[in-house]
């Protein structure tokens, strides 16, 4: 079902650090086109921080980042990259003074310049495709609930027409049966659209459920590739994550390969 | 030559050519293109997309409305056969396009919700008043307590506090009372000068900042400065639930957070205001020695005769209670604060205004009272 392409983000030699703290020591990783790529790793092991790496938020102390061919920390790359990238925040990130129809817009009438009439077509569509309602427009992200403002994050993150798209644990937060529509979610939008995922999380079953290549960050660096072959790394903590107690239970499919 | 060109063909068929990039950053130009494009009179249309070097949803949605929009007017639409990406971006868009012509992305405002806002506004206010005097009650009926020693109280709590809104607010305090003493100086002088009665400026310095002035630049400051700290500590914890935190432990939060800070102001605000008073007599004193050549003998002289001690005490009695109106409404209004940041700055804003409007409430029912009892 996948086939390797060329990498659509790579990094090598990143070495990030905050004062004498070492976050992330020489690591390499590449992200293949068209793959959904999971991110796991224990608290404070600097998955939101290599996150924020990449989308050029955080100076590494070395290191090259290349998306898309284009250089994160380049002042005229980043304006390109501004339409091939979507995020969505942790916590969501929505502009809390403006409503979720305005959180669109903004980014369609200042970015790609769209008449206002236009913008707010496209952003009803948005809203659609993640399964909101049109009348959502017009509330403000106090006014939704935990799922909804998830949803309507990530229809912002999807507004410029992204080529990949970066989630950073998207389904925490969400009782189990939102977390699996909201996976399946992702997983049709990737298929409809082409993406390349990157997402951070926490969740087994969204990784076994999505996630075809996998990074689990450990003593500084990434364990990187195709989900299987992560699996059979010899890292204790990698063991511990997908073969302790909750890992079996989830896994447990992978065992005769997919 | 445009990305949208209707064109026929020898058989005379009506052919719709689409090429180029139907994109994100092309959707504008697109889409004016297709405002000014003439229509055919013919009812059959034929579409080609091979041309078409690019598209995203933004594009597709584009040329999805134009399609839309050709079929309404009656034309016959035969797309091409091939089921490739535009295709399916197109089959796309179509599953979720909206039916309404244009959605409310802002809300809606009629007349009848003005007024009805207007009203929701008015009954808040009232409710307001009872809660805060209900608050008034609460505090006034803890610290009671506090002095009875009834319940538990944190003497490190008290401190710290009155480092924060008394020795820290000293610098800008003082600051503020020699530049105030400064400027009445230059003001009086040019007027008194007029009836030759520049000697009558040290009285007028003397009893405005004992009496008035002193007191309230102090207390507008205190009330920026740390009537805004509360609300926004008090609001932030309460945003955290760690207010909730205090009252599961059974540890009262208004005993723990507002006994403390408003003990702390009451203290400090009186010492405040003498010490602005200090510095601000100062600032005239050497103010009139630079324009009047007026020497620190003769300034302490005519203060000696104008100033009495009952000046200062009227002044300084005024203190403890603008000092429990800031922290009663800092800690008041960080308590209301209920959802996310925007309402924490807005509480915030409301504890700085309505402390100092309260204050000079009370300072002009102050002056009143002084007034009839002949102070």
């Amino acid at each position: 079902m996948i086939t390797e392409t060329r990498p659509l983000i790579s990094v090598t030699g990143l070495t990030t650090q905050f004062g004498s703290q070492v976050v992330h020591q020489d690591l390499k990783m590449e992200i293949p086109e068209g793959s959904i790529f999971g991110v796991v790793g224990g608290s404070g092991s600097g998955k939101t921080v290599l996150m924020r790496t990449l989308l050029g938020l955080n100076h590494p102390a070395h290191g090259q980042v290349s998306i898309d061919g284009l250089n994160p920390f380049l002042p005229e790359d980043q304006k390109k990259l501004q339409t091939r990238v979507g995020v969505m925040f942790q916590g969501g990130a929505l502009f809390s003074s403006l409503t979720i129809g305005e959180n669109l817009i903004y980014p369609l009438m200042e970015i790609a310049h769209l008449p206002q009439d236009l913008a707010k077509m496209i952003a009803a569509l948005r809203l659609k495709m993640v399964g909101l309602e049109v009348d959502t427009l017009q509330k403000y992200p106090s006014q939704l609930s935990g799922g909804m403002v998830k949803r309507a994050a990530l229809a912002r993150a999807l507004a410029l027409d992204p080529k990949i798209l970066f989630l950073d644990e998207p389904t925490s937060g969400l009782d189990p049966n939102r977390s699996q529509t909201f996976d399946e979610l992702i997983k049709t939008l990737r298929k409809n659209l082409g993406l390349t995922v990157m997402m951070i999380t926490h969740d087994q079953e969204s990784l076994n459920f999505l996630c075809d290549h996998v990074g689990a960050i450990v003593d500084k660096k990434i364990v990187s590739g195709p989900l299987e072959r992560v699996m059979a790394h010899p890292h204790p903590w990698i063991q511990d994550f997908f073969w302790g107690e909750r890992g079996k239970r989830v896994f447990a499919s992978q065992k005769g390969g997919r | 030559m445009g990305a949208v060109n209707f064109i026929s063909d020898e058989s005379g068929e009506v052919i719709l050519q689409l090429s180029g990039k139907w994109s994100l950053l092309s959707a504008k130009d697109l889409q004016e293109e297709i405002r000014t494009l003439p229509l055919p009179r013919q009812k059959t249309i034929r579409v080609r997309w091979n041309h078409i070097t690019g598209a995203d949803v933004t594009g597709s949605w584009v040329l999805h409305s134009l399609l839309q929009h050709l079929s309404h007017r009656g034309n016959h639409l035969v797309l091409p056969l091939d089921q490739g990406p535009m295709y399916q971006l197109l089959q796309l868009v179509d599953t979720y396009a909206s039916k309404e012509k244009s959605p409310q992305t802002s809300p809606h405002y009629s007349l009848t919700d003005m007024l009805f806002h207007l009203g929701k506004r008015f009954v808040t206010y009232k409710e307001n008043i009872s809660k805060a005097t209900n608050f008034l009650g609460f505090v006034i009926h803890n610290l009671i307590q506090t002095f009875r020693r009834a319940q538990p109280f944190s003497w490190t709590s008290l401190a710290y506090h009155l480092e924060q809104v008394g020795l820290r607010a000293m610098p800008i305090v003082g600051l503020l009372g020699v530049l105030i003493g400064v400027v009445l100086v230059y003001q009086s002088v040019d007027q008194l000068r007029r009836f030759g009665a520049e000697v009558f400026t040290v009285d007028l310095l003397g009893i405005s900042v004992t009496r008035e002035i002193g007191v309230l630049i102090t207390s507008i400051l205190v009330a920026g400065r740390s009537g805004s700290a509360f609300a926004a500590q008090i609001g932030l914890m309460r945003l955290n639930q760690e207010i909730d935190a205090l009252d599961v432990m059974g540890l009262r939060p208004v005993a723990t957070l507002v006994i403390p800070r408003v003990l702390a102001l009451i203290i400090s605000l009186p010492l405040l205001t003498l010490f602005a008073n200090f510095v601000a007599l100062g600032g005239g004193a050497a103010m009139c020695g630079i324009i009047l050549d007026m020497p620190f003998s003769a300034f302490m002289h005519q203060l000696n005769l104008s100033l009495d001690i009952k000046h200062l005490w009227v002044g300084l009695i005024k203190a403890p209670f603008f000092a429990l109106a800031i922290g009663l409404i800092g800690c008041f209004e960080g308590f209301q604060v209920q959802r996310g940041a925007e309402d924490l700055g807005r509480h915030t804003t409301k504890a700085v205004v309505e402390s100092i409007f309260l204050v000079i409430c009370l300072d002009a029912l102050f002056s009143v009272f002084f007034s009839k009892i002949g102070m």
